[in-house]
């Protein structure tokens, strides 16, 4: 990559978008692509040669055959593509990037949008390779019409991004009055526990809707696998679960906010018993729907202990950034190697203890790092 | 006033600061030293906003570590290049660290006017320039009844005007309630500004008093 702004934007852009995003991918790999690329058939010994492509291919061929189809694949690009222009919006912002404002919009407008063209094509690299797949699929099997017009309704949407930066960098009456988008709780009490929340309000609302979004479908996934196990208390417990790991990003960033907004907060006489109270207050806050929604959907013999899982394990992920420092790799793997402990132990009917362990451990990392 | 004993700061496990014993007698201490020898290291590590091996006492009793609250309730602190949530405004920032760090109603009031911040002070710091910001730290970190204020290169952006008006504040705040302060600047102090004022050099990663 010989361009130097591009050279920039993709080291201060793009990879933080794929680091901040692990998890996310992740999920929308092991969720959609998967099922994508090939759909699993059930049972292929009494099916031809070609029914058992055709079925193992369903999915892909429906994108580029089916109106409903069609709209799921164009969707999930603009959602993704939404999403990146929302984190690279988000980032321009930082005070470490800033000087983009006066460097990069020295070049001409169409060498600034080429720049943001390559990086906007590696932020879509996932999609790319899906199109890719389902253009080359759906030649095969002689679907032309969309296979032709997915590269272009790509190429738009990653056009569209990079214009769309070029503005934000070029234009700079449009941040004028951002910071005043908490006008209307200018008068609400802001204790310290709540100041994370007051960002998500102000600057985190997609993610803390994509949080939420995902703590629901796994929870409709689970309960839509299990339809005869739903008093069983394990089930309860790895719904806590799920909900409590589909947090694990916002966690993180809440980590991150305390870090690089509230390091005065650390010179504040709290004592340590405040600030571990402090954590459980703003994830107490932070899951309240689902917190709500263990305790009055279950009999409290269940819930109360899912509940406490949910609010234990979540306050423990937020703990563990305390030992891996804020990188989102070893956190996740972190994470994801907890969960699978937890799942595991969960299936023993141990959610109680499992609540109990995870609390504990949660106050010993605050009490010790807080 | 302030003890350091077995103080150590690594960074990747290359030491950056070793102090094996410093005492600070009640004063004015001006830490000199070159871009990246630890000042502000030295002076987040005393504010007990970063972690260090060793210990840090106030007064012989406080630890930073044993008893943190206690002694982050004396020892107030601002950063070189104060950042704050842009959402909360001045005034919000203000009752927080009063309500913390249990300062007197309305103490606030003749910073404030000092300063000419009255205008502003209702609004998010988001909308503040970096001197605005610099002037709101430097307000916080007179709230309360401190021991000690730490003050990491408190010149820096800020006004002509402002300069002799935060020189006035160190010299009464001592006067009245007996402050220590610690400061970190690269910009000459005025002359005579700060009576009594000791200079200190951080160099070869430990503080030296100069001969």
């Amino acid at each position: 990559m010989k361009n130097p702004l591009t050279r920039v934007l993709l080291r201060v852009v793009a990879r933080g978008f794929y680091q901040e995003h692990t998890g996310w991918l992740s999920t929308l790999f092991l969720l959609v692509f998967i099922n994508f690329f090939w759909t699993r058939v059930p049972d292929p010994t009494h099916i031809t040669h070609e029914q058992f492509i055709e079925n193992g291919l369903g999915l892909v061929l429906l994108s580029v055959s089916e109106p409903l189809g069609v709209a799921a694949l164009l969707g999930l690009c603009l959602g993704y593509s939404v999403k990146s222009w929302h984190y690279v919006a988000g980032r321009l912002k930082g005070a470490d990037v800033q000087f983009l404002t006066y460097s990069s919009t020295a070049l001409p407008w169409g060498q600034q949008v080429a720049a943001w063209a390559v990086v906007q094509g590696v932020l879509l690299l996932p999609l790319g390779a899906l199109c890719l797949y389902a253009v080359v699929v759906g030649l095969l099997f002689h679907h032309w019409l969309v296979p032709l017009l997915l590269p272009a309704y790509l190429l738009l949407l990653t056009v569209g991004g990079a214009a769309y930066y070029t503005h934000l960098l070029n234009d700079t009456t449009v941040q004028a009055d951002k910071v005043a988008g908490l006008g209307w709780a200018r008068r609400w009490p802001k204790p310290v526990f709540s100041l994370f929340l007051y960002e998500v309000m102000a600057s985190k609302r997609l993610a803390y809707l994509l949080t939420k979004l995902a703590s629901a479908g796994s929870v409709a996934l689970l309960l839509l696998a299990f339809p005869d196990s739903h008093g069983d208390g394990r089930l309860v417990g790895l719904l806590a679960l799920c909900c409590a790991f589909g947090h694990s990003v916002l966690a993180f960033q809440a980590s991150e906010f305390e870090l690089f907004y509230l390091p005065f907060a650390r010179n504040l006489p709290y004592g340590r018993g405040q600030v571990v109270g402090q954590q459980v207050l703003l994830y107490g806050a932070l899951l309240l729907p689902e917190l709500l929604w263990l305790l009055a959907g279950w009999p409290l013999r269940t819930g109360l202990p899912a509940a406490g899982l949910l609010l234990g394990v979540t306050l423990l992920l937020r703990a563990l950034l305390y030992r891996t420092g804020q990188r989102m790799t070893p956190y996740l793997r972190l994470a994801v190697g907890l969960f699978l402990l937890l799942l595991l132990a969960n299936l023993f009917g141990l959610t109680a203890l499992l609540a109990l362990g995870s609390a504990l451990t949660a106050g010993a990392l605050y009490y010790w790092y807080g | 006033m302030l003890q350091l004993t077995n103080f150590s700061k690594s960074y990747r496990g290359r030491a950056v600061l070793r102090i094996d014993d410093f005492a600070f007698a009640p004063g004015t201490y001006w830490i000199q030293g070159a871009n990246g020898s630890g000042k502000s290291t030295l002076l987040r590590a005393i504010a007990g906003i970063t972690p260090f091996a060793g210990d840090i006492r106030l007064a012989g009793a406080l630890s930073v570590k044993q008893q943190a609250a206690a002694y982050r309730r004396l020892v107030n602190f601002a950063e070189a290049e104060p950042v704050f949530p842009e959402f909360l405004t001045g005034r919000e920032l203000i009752d927080l660290f009063q309500e913390a760090k249990n300062g007197p109603q309305g103490q606030e009031e003749r910073y404030l006017e000092d300063l000419r911040m009255t205008a502003y002070v209702h609004e998010p710091v988001g909308t503040y320039s970096s001197g605005m910001l610099k002037k709101l730290a430097l307000v916080l970190a007179f709230l309360g009844r401190p021991t000690c204020i730490v003050l990491d290169e408190p010149l820096t952006t800020l006004d002509a005007e402002a300069i002799p008006v935060l020189c006035a504040w160190m010299v009464r705040q001592q006067a009245e309630q007996g402050t220590s302060f610690l400061l970190s600047s690269h910009q000459e102090l005025g002359a005579g500004a700060l009576p009594g004022l000791q200079r200190l050099l951080l160099a070869d990663a430990t503080l030296h008093r100069p001969a």
